[in-house]
């Protein structure tokens, strides 16, 4: 006969209690009363209503209101936890390992390339949406500049360098402010600051930053921006639910260095892509290295971990072996001297 | 628009301090028993002062929340309603009166069909809502809207806050009985909008009447097994204990609140009875203060990692003002055919804050 430990059986219907002895074997528990009936529970019949480690053995028995047997003799936990093993004792540890595998994995790789999925199967119609929302978020009180012969030029070089089987109607607007930059927009929509303009030595290089901003869209990077943040804005709300201000600055830092390794990524991916439209074009891919140094020195360097953009200098370096690659190729001027002088001035008329 | 939320949420928070220990540590329940572990079938009547104890240990906690975290991690957050299941049977099972410990029997699955039924609920009437508002261009129907929609939100807070408390009640036992909450939605509403309108009515002078009026709503419809707890505190009293913690509050700036907010809590566990037991309450404001200083403290000095401990202590502070004493017959005690409570107003409440 197997070892006994004394225990208190509930029968569910009052608080009153009664004294049992119990013993346990590979099939269940069985139950012995005072008065010398007894009961047998099979291990399929009753569940553990408490974790072994926690104070008693506590088990329940039938549907509402259940039996209860409270075993309170830790040996009787032990031999309990021997003859009916829980399966997932390695459960915890793998599950740790797991987490610090796939949580880093799904912030740097999972997240950015679901998005990139994603992005390529939204319409067209709500990229535009998308970007219109954004450029009058960002800049709604833009004043454009629009002059005849300006306007002439951007749609020659507009018409050059755009690929004959895009579905992206592309839209230029310069803006009238001193930044050095462009920027483009889902769906279509490209602004150029008058800064830019008017530091492009000419208008190949204008078309190296046009080019590759046109890569932005066509590779949907804007809206696959959009997504990936949004799912790790998510994913960071689901991660913090109920955690402290440290944690919450963590995340805020792991999330923020992932998203700029994968905004670098998707510039580096443009330039390449831009020069691929730059020899399609045949336009003089060199203007476009002139136009790189020439922001080279406009932008102040940070170490390329901290930026959006790829450090400029490494920018160059690839630019110039990809160029390399492609040595022989016959370029053909963009604009005639007038139309770029024009385009140079469209902003003259606003005041 | 913009009042009335503010005042929901007042109301509800101030709810909250009034049930939280009440619906978290069923302590009110805690009939006893003396001799049970002894004695057999023979004594079923229980005479004396049980103190109630929180057993629990930081260790142990901090294994379950630690598993909680990285499973919500893993699966995204949707293990949270089995985390909470967790989290929720251990506080349970670690408080306990008379060697008898209390068990939460909520599971994960109807925890994550409550919280489910509460998004659907949110999702529509928040497209509702905008739906609306993207329509109505005249200033008097966006106003009407407006009112309309707080007037909905409070109902949802209401209806969080009772559907919660029959969920929980429902799902705690102590010596496998079940505790119960028979309060209505209805009859919650209608007592307090009433409260909340003569409150402002009287410029808040009913508002200590209110509260007198809601405890007693609140605990005499709260059950154990078939009997109920019942409630006799003094509208008039709670008056005098509210004047003085305003005026002092007033004067010190604010520091009194807790003072104030412990000689209530006192004020409403020492009139609560069951049976013909009474719950005894040691609570007071300068020690409530210290515990509640201490606890945030450990966890922002140990960065959060030490939460599991500063809880483990704080529930042993706070369950240790707690005790029952008098007598009761367990034989009396009969386990409620009441309706068994869903999980939807727990899932409601996660999204007001209604931590209950």
């Amino acid at each position: 006969m197997s070892k006994t430990w004394k225990a208190q059986y509930f029968d569910g219907r009052t608080p009153t209690h009664r004294n049992v002895t119990v013993s346990s074997d590979t099939r269940g528990v069985r139950i012995k009363f005072e008065d010398g009936t007894g009961r047998f529970w099979h291990k399929a019949d009753f569940r553990l209503q408490q974790d072994l480690q926690q104070g008693p053995v506590r088990l329940e028995y039938g549907d509402f209101p259940p039996e209860t047997l409270v075993v309170d003799d830790p040996e009787f936990a032990m031999n309990f936890a021997k003859n009916l093993p829980n399966r997932n004792r390695l459960f915890t540890p793998l599950l740790a390992l797991l987490t610090v595998i796939i949580f880093p994995a799904l912030i740097y790789w999972g997240i950015p390339s679901v998005s990139g999925l994603f992005a390529r199967f939204v319409p067209l119609s709500i990229e535009q949406q998308l970007g219109q929302y954004v450029i009058d978020e960002i800049f709604p009180n833009r004043l454009i500049c629009e002059t005849v012969p300006g306007r002439q030029a951007l749609e020659k070089l507009l018409a050059r360098l755009a690929p004959a089987d895009s579905d992206y109607e592309f839209k230029l607007e310069i803006i009238d402010s001193d930044l050095v930059n462009a920027l483009a927009f889902p769906g279509g929509k490209i602004l150029i600051f008058r800064g830019l303009l008017e530091k492009s030595p000419s208008a190949e290089a204008l078309s190296g930053v046009l080019a590759h901003e046109m890569q932005h869209v066509l590779q949907h990077h804007g809206t696959e921006n959009l997504l990936s943040q949004t799912a790790l804005s998510g994913l960071f709300k689901l991660l913090v639910g109920e955690a402290n201000a440290l944690t919450e600055t963590i995340f805020q830092g792991v999330k923020m260095l992932s998203l700029l390794r994968y905004t670098r990524e998707l510039e580096t991916e443009a330039d390449a892509l831009a020069l691929q439209l730059l020899l399609q074009a045949k336009v003089d891919s060199a203007e476009m290295l002139t136009m790189f140094r020439v922001l080279q020195k406009q932008s102040p360097s940070l170490p390329e971990s901290f930026s959006t953009h790829p450090d400029m200098s490494a920018r160059l370096k690839r630019l110039e072996s990809l160029i390399a690659e492609n040595p022989k190729f016959v370029s053909e001027p963009i604009l005639s001297p007038q139309s770029w002088k024009s385009l140079q001035n469209i902003c003259q008329i606003v005041n | 628009m913009a009042d009335i939320p503010e005042d929901d949420k007042e109301q509800s928070e101030f709810d909250e301090v009034l049930n939280r220990e009440e619906a978290l540590n069923p302590e009110n329940a805690e009939q006893d028993f003396v001799a049970d572990a002894e004695s057999p079938e023979a004594e079923t009547t229980l005479e004396g002062i049980w103190q109630l104890e929180f057993n629990g240990h930081g260790a142990e906690l901090f294994g379950i929340l630690l598993k909680n975290f990285l499973l919500n991690v893993l699966t995204l957050g949707i293990y949270y309603p089995w985390a909470k299941a967790r989290q929720l049977r251990y506080y349970y099972g670690a408080s306990r009166i008379n060697d008898s410990d209390f068990q939460f029997h909520g599971t994960g699955r109807e925890m994550l069909i409550g919280l489910g039924k509460a998004i659907v609920v949110l999702v529509v009437l928040d497209f509702a809502y905008e739906g609306i508002l993207a329509v109505i261009y005249n200033d008097w129907l966006l106003a009407l809207t407006g009112i309309l929609y707080a007037f909905i939100f409070f109902m949802l807070i209401m209806i969080a806050s009772v559907g919660a408390r029959r969920y929980r009640m429902s799902r705690t036992s102590w010596r496998g009985i079940r505790f119960r909450f028979l309060g209505t939605f209805k009859e919650t509403i209608i007592l307090v909008s009433r409260g909340w309108l003569l409150s402002l009515l009287s410029l808040g002078l009913y508002y200590p009447f209110y509260l007198n009026r809601f405890q007693d709503y609140w605990t005499s419809k709260t059950t154990f097994g078939n009997i109920p707890f019942s409630y006799d505190g003094q509208g008039k009293e709670v008056f005098s204990i509210w004047l003085k913690g305003t005026l002092l509050t007033l004067l010190t700036l604010g520091i009194y609140l807790f003072w104030l907010k412990a000689n209530l809590q006192r004020y409403f566990w020492q009139h609560t009875v069951y049976g013909e037991a009474r719950i005894n309450s040691t609570l007071y404001g300068g020690k409530w203060l210290w515990e509640s200083l201490i606890f945030l403290l450990f966890v922002i000095l140990t960065l959060g990692i030490g939460r599991a401990w500063a809880v483990v202590r704080y529930k042993k502070f706070y369950l240790g003002t707690l005790s029952l004493e008098g007598k009761i017959d367990l034989a009396q005690i009969k386990q409620s055919e009441a309706e068994m409570a869903g999980a939807t107003g727990e899932g409601m409440a996660d999204f007001f804050d209604v931590e209950m």
